[in-house]
């Protein structure tokens, strides 16, 4: 049986069990029964070959035990943080660590929890209709995070999703909502850990609002099997802040989606990417800026380190629409090729109706400098503490940009540790 | 300490050095001044281990050793440093980290311990102050919006950071005010003593007025054509470099 069959069945099975009145399961399978998995036929997945996953058997009845010891091994269960846990797409209330939720903050498994902010925003900015898997992820999901933050208020601890996956063959189907209310501040982190071969298939919405700002990590850096496909869509209204760092080191297949729709004045919008594949390791992103009011700015760069057979995608689109006047946006994309085996496909892409803006893009794909790595042997640096030191820095320059210390540290000691 | 013997050098199937011979001793300081494209440049990176060059004959040893056989990191810890011409730009690497990082690896190679966080900041504020280098400059990454002047005198920084033995300087001067240049030659002259050694690479005889050198050396069409004292200096000044073109040819 291939996988879209075999998800529709497992769907007939058991959609009684998945309540929840804010979700349109019906019309999400109806939608995946139509569009079924992406081809190589549509543009967005001309470069990514997901055949593995189609093929990969998966399935969302897979089961696994959470073992403690397990947990305390992954550093960041034990980061100075709020954390949820969510196990093989279920959310663990008894793991997670919830430490200050106050009458302004909801951090709660979003499919068990009767906050209205749900009804208003559940389903608005992902629609199953835009594809297979927003479609399988909202029909089959029924557990991930609720983030809402009222006005004025701040969550003072960052909040980590910590997501394990380790069942085998199993499919994750997770769903987040972050609603930030006006003026409102917080940190979120989506890290993902995985064991053995599984499907971890997440959809993000996040909703900020007027003035408030967001510090949002998406981080990938275990797992020799793991498949992931996610999707964040951002809907910024003015001067709000979005601040996201897409750090994706480790799992076998990648695929992460970003859009904001930068919808309002004095927006700042910052996407910012690592990627780091070796082995045959594939990992593909695809981000948009949507400039859909004047006066905005968006600021994007995406770096890339490739060896041995790993490929990456890189697709970045910057749109300006007709209104979207005194839009400033900015892109990035360079590459750095270690082996003549691997590949990168980077696409950047303007599309700029308005006529008074600031855009640029630039991407670079290429070797370490031998001259650099010559000045550097030069004062008594052997080649290969050199070259990883070039590697390191190039890499740094968007891991700096992590705000959150812990993370930060941990993302340079992994970075390190796979650069060998 | 350096000895180098008839030296021919190729890049690009070009051969650029056509037999050098040159003796270094311990506590001296050697200019090698001449024409653009004499293969003044050339010499120093085959003397510093730069890809490219292919040595077609003669020798080099240093301390006994060929230099030759050994890598360009292998070079470095055995006390060679290369002030470079066109100093390079490191982003994302501090100034600080580059040379903790150095010394380190030059240490290892010793079998010495690393070096403690005081020692090294010491040695980090010390020589700055032999430059004149703000050591907040030292938290920059290597070189980058540097002006040419800072580039320069970040190179001697380096040079006074590692101790080397032998200390190469590739046209120090180039690009350089009279100020900054006061201040590199002053900071060179503070490092010379009875052990250590320069090889002054210039074409202008100015930066020789503040770093005396021992002997100067005239290398034209890639041999070193004549040596004295420092006087020859000041007529190459004075007359240029034509006179030597002339004697070469009428030879």
């Amino acid at each position: 049986m291939d996988l879209k069959t075999q998800i529709i069945s497992e769907y007939n099975e058991s959609s009684k069990a998945l309540k929840n009145g804010f979700v349109q399961r019906t019309e999400a399978i109806t939608d995946f029964e139509r569009t079924g998995f992406p081809t190589k036929k549509n543009e967005d997945w001309r470069f990514t070959n997901i055949n593995a996953i189609v093929n990969g058997n998966f399935t969302s009845k897979a089961k696994s035990v959470l073992d403690a010891k397990y947990l305390d091994s992954i550093p960041e269960y034990n980061f100075d943080a709020n954390i949820v846990l969510i196990h093989n797409g279920n959310y663990s209330k008894e793991f997670s660590k919830i430490k200050n939720p106050d009458k302004n903050i909801t951090i709660a498994n979003l499919f068990d929890t009767k906050d209205e902010i749900i009804r208003q925003y559940f389903g608005k900015y992902a629609l199953s209709s835009e594809g297979g898997f927003t479609a399988l992820n909202t029909s089959m999901a029924n557990a991930g995070t609720l983030v809402h933050i009222k006005k004025n208020a701040s969550l003072e601890k960052p909040l980590i999703i910590l997501n394990i996956t380790d069942a085998p063959d199993c499919i994750a189907n997770i769903r987040n909502l972050i609603v930030l209310e006006s003026s409102a501040k917080a940190e979120v982190s989506e890290i993902y850990y995985s064991k053995g071969k599984n499907f971890s298939n997440t959809v993000t919405e996040i909703i900020l609002n007027e003035n408030s700002e967001l510090h949002y990590n998406k981080i990938q850096n275990s797992g020799s099997d793991a498949y992931h496909v996610g999707t964040t869509r951002v809907m910024q209204e003015k001067h709000s802040r979005l601040f996201s760092n897409t750090i994706t080191l480790g799992g076998s297949f990648t695929r992460n989606n970003l859009d904001s729709l930068i919808n309002g004045e004095g927006i700042d919008c910052y996407f910012r990417g690592l990627y780091l594949v070796k082995d045959d390791q594939f990992i593909d992103n695809h981000t948009l800026a949507d400039h859909a009011k004047p006066g905005s700015h968006s600021n994007e760069l995406y770096r890339g380190i490739l060896d041995e057979s790993g490929s990456a995608v890189f697709n970045g689109k910057i749109m300006v629409r007709q209104d979207a006047q005194k839009t400033n946006a900015y892109q990035t994309n360079n590459n750095i090729l270690l082996s003549n085996d691997c590949s990168v496909n980077s696409k950047p892409q303007l599309e700029i109706f308005a006529d008074d803006v600031k855009c640029s893009h630039g991407a670079t794909t290429g070797q370490i400098d031998e001259e650099e790595i010559f000045y550097l042997k030069s004062r008594g640096i052997g080649e290969q503490r050199a070259r990883k030191m070039l590697l390191s820095a190039f890499a740094h320059s968007v891991i700096d940009e992590i705000k959150n210390e812990e993370i930060k540290a941990l993302v340079s000691k992994t970075l390190d540790e796979k650069l060998g | 300490m350096l000895s180098i013997k008839n030296l021919k050098a190729k890049i690009d199937n070009k051969e650029i050095l056509k037999g050098i011979n040159l003796e270094v001793k311990p506590g001296e300081v050697h200019a090698i001044m001449g024409p653009n494209g004499s293969g003044k440049s050339t010499l120093a990176s085959v003397l510093t281990g730069r890809e490219g060059y292919e040595v077609t004959g003669g020798e080099i040893t240093y301390d006994g050793k060929n230099l030759l056989e050994l890598s360009a990191e292998d070079r470095a810890r055995a006390g060679i440093f290369l002030a470079f011409q066109y100093p390079v730009e490191i982003p994302g690497v501090s100034t600080t980290n580059f040379m903790k990082t150095a010394i380190n690896e030059i240490r290892k190679s010793k079998g010495i311990a690393p070096m403690s966080a005081g020692e090294f900041l010491k040695r980090l504020k010390d020589k700055a102050a032999l430059v004149e280098l703000d050591v907040e400059m030292t938290k920059r990454y290597v070189n980058v919006g540097f002006s040419g002047g800072e580039k320069k005198r970040n190179e001697i920084f380096q040079m006074a950071m590692l101790e080397p033995r032998l200390g190469i300087l590739d046209e120090t001067d180039s690009g350089l005010d009279i100020d900054a240049l006061r201040i590199v030659a002053n900071g060179v002259n503070k490092l010379r003593n009875e052990n250590n050694a320069f090889v002054v690479i210039t074409h202008y005889q100015r930066l020789l007025d503040y770093i005396v050198p021992d002997f100067v050396h005239v290398l034209y069409k890639g041999k070193i054509v004549k040596s004295g004292g420092k006087e020859l200096a000041y007529q190459l000044e004075e007359e240029g470099y034509d006179w030597i073109k002339e004697e070469q040819t009428v030879k």
